[in-house]
């Protein structure tokens, strides 16, 4: 029962560190349909920015400040050079954003080198928290990455449903000539949404960093888990995002908790069944 | 008249063809250091040409752009090792079945990736490679984890071994110009063209009672047969297999040789491996200050941007620019037949896109 209760909590907990990556994939896509595959070069990066500041300010908080908007910011100006002009071919811009991940990988190995870096916990993060039932003792940290999940997905949908801008993002995933034809700036509200995006990756790194560990290679893994999250959630939907993120996060501890060497065979079967029903995902409207 | 053209051409593609072919055969005995030129230029760019060449050609005649040709590529590959290092089956059954079983893997993961289209199509091959290479590394019983395969014997052919670079480098060609008079000829069996239709207007294609799922499908097994057998020539250039081979770089390495040719030409596939192979093996010159995946990455976003045709759209574009320059100020544009190639080139985005 408790190692039930704590493998589910392990699925939970890195849902939440999924749903914050995939998320801002997810949101670029819904708005502008441009699926940005340096996501994961984001996340990284936005990991090794969250550590450098911890070093220098010697705070957990500015750090993760600091990699949301560094990342929004390397975000935006990758969307400004390089895709602005060539956002209509959605094809074209994916293998833009896969050369610049490439890019990125190469020159973070050259600065960061090959060893792996962790964001110190803060002291009041650190230790374990009781649940009091069951005898249930778990990781406060890990705690934190849940809660922080939660609060960064309702303030999404709070944003997305109840304001204005929301509203015009909304509007945009509809019918994107329609609402710049009512004299919305939509150039405005595309370089918004694409360094919202970019920051919830890089704010994802520097969660992800303190909890477990940044080296090269982990680019590669949360794009290809963000990738599969919204691909079994469905593209372009933050609830999408949300059961995608706990379905997968769920399926691949449990899995590694009682059948390990299964563990990425399950997952992958797990979209391969979504895909198999529901080709759009299972929140995703049909293209 | 446009049959007339349309002769033309093909005999000069023809001729083009054979020059090609004469000096790809006089290759690896007039060039110096033989090692370099015939080993690391030639035979690499001859393996990465046909699975670049896989990708093109699926990208070309059904629209579908696929990160995942180097999956069967290493299943291929894997297999080979497997049965022929690993257990000790001959290679006439051991290489067959390898080609097979890549094929068999491409048709199985066609079942599903063929249900989307666009960049679902994109994502869901790349996720499909990656977790390729996650379950190399977890199944380490049979591909060895890690460390891979390593101390491939190379086998004998009537005699001669492949242990002599030529002989293998005269394989390997010999294989890419199959594969390639291969693709040619599909495209213009009905079969292919019914691709090229379903690429165009699947809803018109389906009623016209073709199933579409099902062409496909086809195309994608298709394509990932040209991809295992590059897979089993690669083994025996490497000499080893290793999970490193099937890793994300590598797959992008195969993407950045179809933009860099140009993804409207299956020809282009070889011109592209030979120019990245050339580009890599040189990059590594203490001269060159950038680092080398640096250094590709930026000509792959370079090439996107400003030539999405790639090599052999080169001069199209070069034709185009000159009548704009030319043709300043003036709305001419009398030479319809001009359009039509550049269009073709720049199929990366719009027909791969839309499909």
């Amino acid at each position: 029962m408790r190692q039930a209760l704590t493998i589910g909590l392990n699925g939970l907990t890195l849902a939440a560190l999924y749903f914050l990556v995939a998320s801002g994939l997810t949101l670029i896509f819904g708005m502008m349909r441009i699926v940005n595959l340096a996501h994961g070069a984001f996340y990284l990066l936005g990991g090794y920015v969250g550590w450098s500041v911890l070093q220098r300010s010697e705070s957990w908080g500015l750090g993760l400040v600091g990699a949301a908007i560094a990342i929004g910011c390397v975000g935006l100006l990758m969307y400004e050079v390089l895709l602005r002009r060539i956002e209509k071919e959605d094809m074209r811009v994916a293998l833009v954003t896969i050369g610049v991940s490439l890019i990125m990988a190469d020159q973070m190995l050259l600065s960061y080198g090959g060893v792996a870096y962790s964001l110190r916990t803060p002291d009041w993060l650190r230790g374990a928290f009781d649940f009091g039932f069951a005898g249930l003792v778990y990781p406060r940290g890990r705690l934190f990455t849940l809660v922080l999940a939660i609060v960064v997905g309702i303030a999404l949908w709070a944003f997305i449903t109840r304001t204005r801008f929301g509203m015009i993002i909304r509007a945009g995933v509809d019918d994107r000539d329609m609402v710049s034809a009512t004299g919305i700036n939509v150039r405005v509200v595309f370089a918004a949404v694409f360094f919202l995006g970019s920051a919830l990756a890089g704010l994802g790194g520097a969660v992800g960093g303190t909890t477990f560990s940044l080296s090269p290679g982990t680019d590669i893994e949360y794009l290809l888990y963000s990738l599969i999250v919204v691909i079994v959630g469905g593209m372009g939907s933050i609830t999408g995002v949300a059961v995608g993120a706990v379905l997968v996060g769920l399926v691949s501890q449990f899995a590694l908790g009682y059948i390990p060497a299964w563990a990425s065979i399950l997952t992958f079967a797990l979209m391969i069944l979504v895909l198999a029903v529901r080709p759009q995902g299972i929140l995703g409207r049909a293209a | 008249m446009s049959q007339l053209i349309d002769t033309k051409r093909r005999r000069t593609n023809w001729v083009a063809f054979g020059i090609v072919l004469a000096l790809l055969i006089v290759f690896p005995f007039v060039v110096p250091r033989p090692q370099f030129w015939v080993v690391s230029v030639g035979l690499r760019s001859l393996w990465l040409g046909i699975v670049s060449m896989s990708l093109i050609w699926l990208a070309k005649t059904t629209g579908m752009l696929s990160l995942g040709q180097l999956t069967f590529w290493g299943v291929s590959g894997y297999m080979v090792a497997a049965l022929s290092t690993t257990g000790d089956m001959h290679y006439g059954l051991s290489l067959p079945l390898a080609v097979l079983a890549g094929t068999a893997v491409g048709f199985l993961v066609a079942l599903i990736c063929v249900r989307t289209q666009g960049v679902y199509f994109l994502m869901l091959t790349l996720a499909v490679s990656q977790l390729g290479y996650f379950l190399v590394l977890q199944a380490a019983s049979l591909t060895g984890g890690f460390e891979g395969i390593g101390g491939i014997r190379r086998p004998e052919l009537f005699g001669l071994s492949f242990n002599d670079r030529n002989v293998l480098y005269f394989v390997a060609l010999a294989a890419a110009v199959g594969c390639y008079l291969l693709c040619r000829y599909i495209a213009r069996t009905p079969f292919g063209l019914a691709l090229e239709g379903v690429r165009d207007s699947p809803e018109r294609m389906q009623a016209l009672g073709y199933n579409v799922y099902w062409y496909r499908v086809a195309a994608f097994t298709f394509s990932s047969f040209l991809a295992s057998i590059s897979g089993v020539l690669a083994l025996f250039y490497h000499g080893r297999i290793t999970p490193g081979a099937v890793d994300m770089v590598r797959s992008v390495d195969v993407l950045i040789v179809s933009v860099l040719g140009g993804i409207g030409s299956i020809a282009g596939a070889f011109l592209g491996s030979t120019g990245l192979t050339i580009l890599q093996n040189f990059s590594q010159h203490p001269a060159i200050p950038v680092r080398r995946l640096t250094l590709t990455g930026v000509i792959f976003v370079l090439v996107l941007l400003f030539f999405p045709g790639g090599i052999v759209g080169l001069s199209d574009q070069a034709r185009r620019a000159w009548t704009r320059f030319r043709g300043r100020g003036e709305t001419s544009d009398d030479d319809p037949e001009q359009e039509e190639p550049g269009q073709e080139a720049a199929g990366t985005g719009t027909a791969a896109a839309r499909g």
